[in-house]
């Protein structure tokens, strides 16, 4: 009986290509019941209405959509599976949507569709994806600034512990909010100019360093950001792990300085300063903005490499191959 | 066009890129011009509204504690057809642009990297503490950076004379630029620099404050202006900026430390020209950039009254030598986030709430890149492919004595 359990469990079924044991079965009912469970316990403290549930459901989405970009991208069934399962429990995805009632979700499943399709090649459906999620992002985010213009009359920062945190968030409020966008768009375009000149080819691999990075980056510097303006970064620095291992730290950190906002927008207090997870999350800019230069300086090497060799502008060798 | 670009070795990206940056640029300092500063209101504005009264005259009044240069400047300003804050920013800010330029072409030449001298030039322009100095605090300090950004050029081609007639420039407008003085002594040693490239700094100094005696302000006054500088803003040992007062607490023996705060440095800055006077090096550009930027990090960590600005000279040497050396990268990222941290303090806290991080922490930080770049010219020297043989006279004297 034993070794027919333990047969039973291990077995691999193949139902129309699609591959999986027992075990993974029992992962996903088990990890789901406890999911909706979790987001059970905190779903009083905001009235729960359709949007909220259609939130959960999107949320569930969100962990099947990750699964199959970790799949996609390296090639690992376990990794796939593990993805969909923290997922499925992460504490600020909950928190975002079943607490609090914000349902970042409707504009962040779109990053990570958009993120899934510029893998799978096709690229103008991706960039759709992702730019009608910014859309969408924008529009929440400036909804949440007027209504939190009560609360932070004159703050740069609205619960994100960003830069503003660091360097002092009420000064020149009104004009830092118009400077920091320019110094945004100047660090986005000579990032672009980087790449283009380079010649770098933003490859599957390269795709989730800059989506991460950028996730990182934008809110670090935007003016106004929310507490939950790290969301779509906590989801990506898990897919990121996911890839690369020995980056455990980095979803890691992140999840706690994502939590600490919420709690201290939520709960008005954290056990430590808003400042110390403002550095926390430059140091984890500066290591995805390394990861984002080697991976970079990697791909131009081996781009002109390839061009050395008569192969055509901007495609990479196993392409070639 | 395609060929007035060929001619300049750009295509229509990079012109593209300089285009868009310059207009970023342009767009922060536009927004920023409106703010009025303390030092506009206690300085420059009365300073101007008298020169347009009195006319030359006012140069032979004791009013002003700045270099008379900068008051020909302000004489300039007052006789422009504009709101005269307007003229003042309008033309620091057209400094930036000169200067990121300089800056640009510099790293071009020591890079030999036409990507990196164009990513410098973009990214000179939304650095925090440029735009802050100019466009919103109004302050000059752009002036003398340019010069010594100049300086700089002409040393890394090799034209000692015209970088030590440009470091005279940057002296005849601001004090500051002595604090990187001890690295040109180290050119000097090692004969990148002769003694008479010097004399351009007494020279201009003297040649500058001829029209101010003219006009009839005595001439030891003249002379003595910086010394006269020296002695305001006593009132803490330092003024914002993250050093070693900031540790040790800034507000007990103001006058004790003041005088103990100047010699230890002196003494310092010896025992370091002693030590580095001992052997003759292979003179490399990265090494002047790491030479000066020791120094304009050290000077300002031992020396009392220090301003929350005087990082600056350190902000654009950081960028130099993280553009020589990629792997240097955060040494800008954290020098312009001290540095642009204690601006906001003295813009943003100052009579009101203390910055979020303690200034201490901030001077560790400083102590930390000290520590860094220090240990860089430790590695440098301590190589024996960069130490050259002693002139043979020298070493005759030695073996003699």
């Amino acid at each position: 009986m034993d070794d027919f359990l333990r047969n039973f469990i291990s077995k691999k079924w193949n139902v129309k290509g699609l591959t999986f044991t027992f075990l993974d079965i029992l992962l996903a009912v088990c990890i789901t019941g406890t999911g909706l469970a979790l987001r059970s316990t905190v779903i009083a403290y905001t009235p729960t209405d359709i949007r909220k549930i259609v939130a959960i459901v999107l949320e569930l989405a969100l962990a099947v959509l990750c699964g199959a970009i970790v799949h996609s991208d390296t090639g690992s069934r376990l990794r796939s599976f593990l993805t969909y399962a923290v997922l499925v429990i992460y504490p600020t995805v909950i928190a975002n949507g079943s607490l609090w009632n914000i349902n970042c979700i409707y504009y962040v499943i779109l990053f990570f569709l958009g993120l899934y399709l510029y893998g799978r090649g096709n690229q103008i459906l991706g960039g759709v994806s992702i730019l009608a999620g910014l859309v969408i992002a924008i529009y929440r985010m400036r909804s949440w600034w007027m209504a939190l213009n009560v609360a932070y009359p004159v703050s740069l920062s609205r619960g994100w512990p960003n830069f503003y945190e660091i360097i002092g968030k009420k000064a020149f409020v009104e004009l830092y909010d118009k400077v920091a966008l320019l110094i945004l768009m100047g660090m986005l375009l000579t990032g672009v100019y980087w790449f283009a000149e380079k010649k770098i080819k933003v490859t599957k691999d390269l795709a989730l360093t800059v989506f991460l990075f950028l996730a990182i980056l934008i809110p670090y510097f935007a003016p106004y950001m929310p507490a939950w303006a790290g969301y779509t970064a906590d989801v990506a620095a898990l897919l990121y792990f996911m890839k690369r291992p020995e980056r455990f730290y980095v979803p890691m950190l992140h999840l706690i300085v994502s939590y600490s906002a919420y709690a201290y927008a939520i709960n008005g207090e954290t056990k430590l300063p808003m400042v110390v997870f403002s550095i926390l999350l430059l140091f984890m800019l500066v290591i995805v903005g390394l990861d984002v230069y080697h991976g970079g300086k990697q791909d131009g090497e081996e781009t002109v490499r390839s061009e050395h060799r008569g192969g055509s502008s901007g495609r990479l060798p196993e392409e070639t191959e | 066009m395609n060929s007035f670009l060929k001619k300049r070795g750009l295509d229509r990206m990079d012109l593209c890129y300089l285009a868009v940056m310059t207009l970023i640029g342009l767009g922060i300092r536009v927004i920023l011009r409106v703010v009025i500063t303390d030092d506009w209101l206690m300085y420059w504005d009365p300073w101007i509204s008298d020169i347009k009264e009195m006319g030359f005259s006012y140069l032979a009044t004791d009013r002003y504690d700045y270099t008379p240069t900068f008051i020909y400047i302000l004489w300039i300003i007052s006789k422009l057809p504009i709101n005269p804050m307007t003229g003042y920013k309008g033309l620091h800010c057209i400094l930036d642009f000169v200067a990121a330029a300089i800056l640009g072409k510099t790293i071009y030449k020591v890079t030999g990297s036409k990507r990196k001298g164009i990513l410098s030039y973009g990214l000179f322009l939304i650095v925090p503490t440029i735009w802050a100095n100019s466009a919103l605090w109004a302050q000059c300090d752009i002036i003398f950076m340019t010069f010594l950004l100049l300086c700089f050029y002409y040393l890394f081609e090799d034209r000692p004379c015209l970088a030590m007639f440009f470091y005279g420039m940057a002296f005849v407008f601001k004090l500051q630029s002595l604090f990187i003085f001890p690295f040109l002594v180290i050119l000097w040693v090692n004969k990148k620099v002769d003694l008479k490239h010097f004399l351009w700094i007494p020279v201009l100094y003297f040649l500058s404050i001829v029209p101010a005696w003219i006009a009839g302000r005595p001439l030891m006054e003249l002379i003595n202006i910086y010394m006269a500088q020296g002695a305001q803003d006593v009132w803490s040992l330092s003024i914002k900026w993250p050093n070693i007062y900031q540790i040790i607490g800034n507000q007990f023996f103001l006058l004790e430390y003041a005088s103990a705060g100047t010699w230890l440095i002196l003494g310092i800055l010896m025992i370091i020209l002693f030590a580095m006077a001992q052997k003759r090096y292979r003179i490399t550009n990265e090494f002047i950039v790491q030479m000066a930027l020791f120094f304009a990090i050290l000077t300002p960590w031992f020396l009392p009254h220090m301003h929350e600005r005087y990082g600056c000279v350190a902000d654009i040497l950081a960028i130099i030598y993280a553009m020589m050396n990629v792997k240097k990268f955060y040494f800008p990222l954290v020098q312009i986030l001290v540095s642009f941290n204690s601006y906001m303090a003295y813009l943003s806290h100052l009579g009101s709430d203390e910055p979020t991080i303690y200034y201490g922490v901030w001077a560790f930080v400083e102590l930390g890149l000290l520590v860094l770049v220090g240990l860089d010219i430790w590695h440098y020297m301590r190589n024996p492919e960069n130490q050259l043989p002693m002139d043979p006279g020298i070493v005759k004297k030695k073996e003699a004595a």
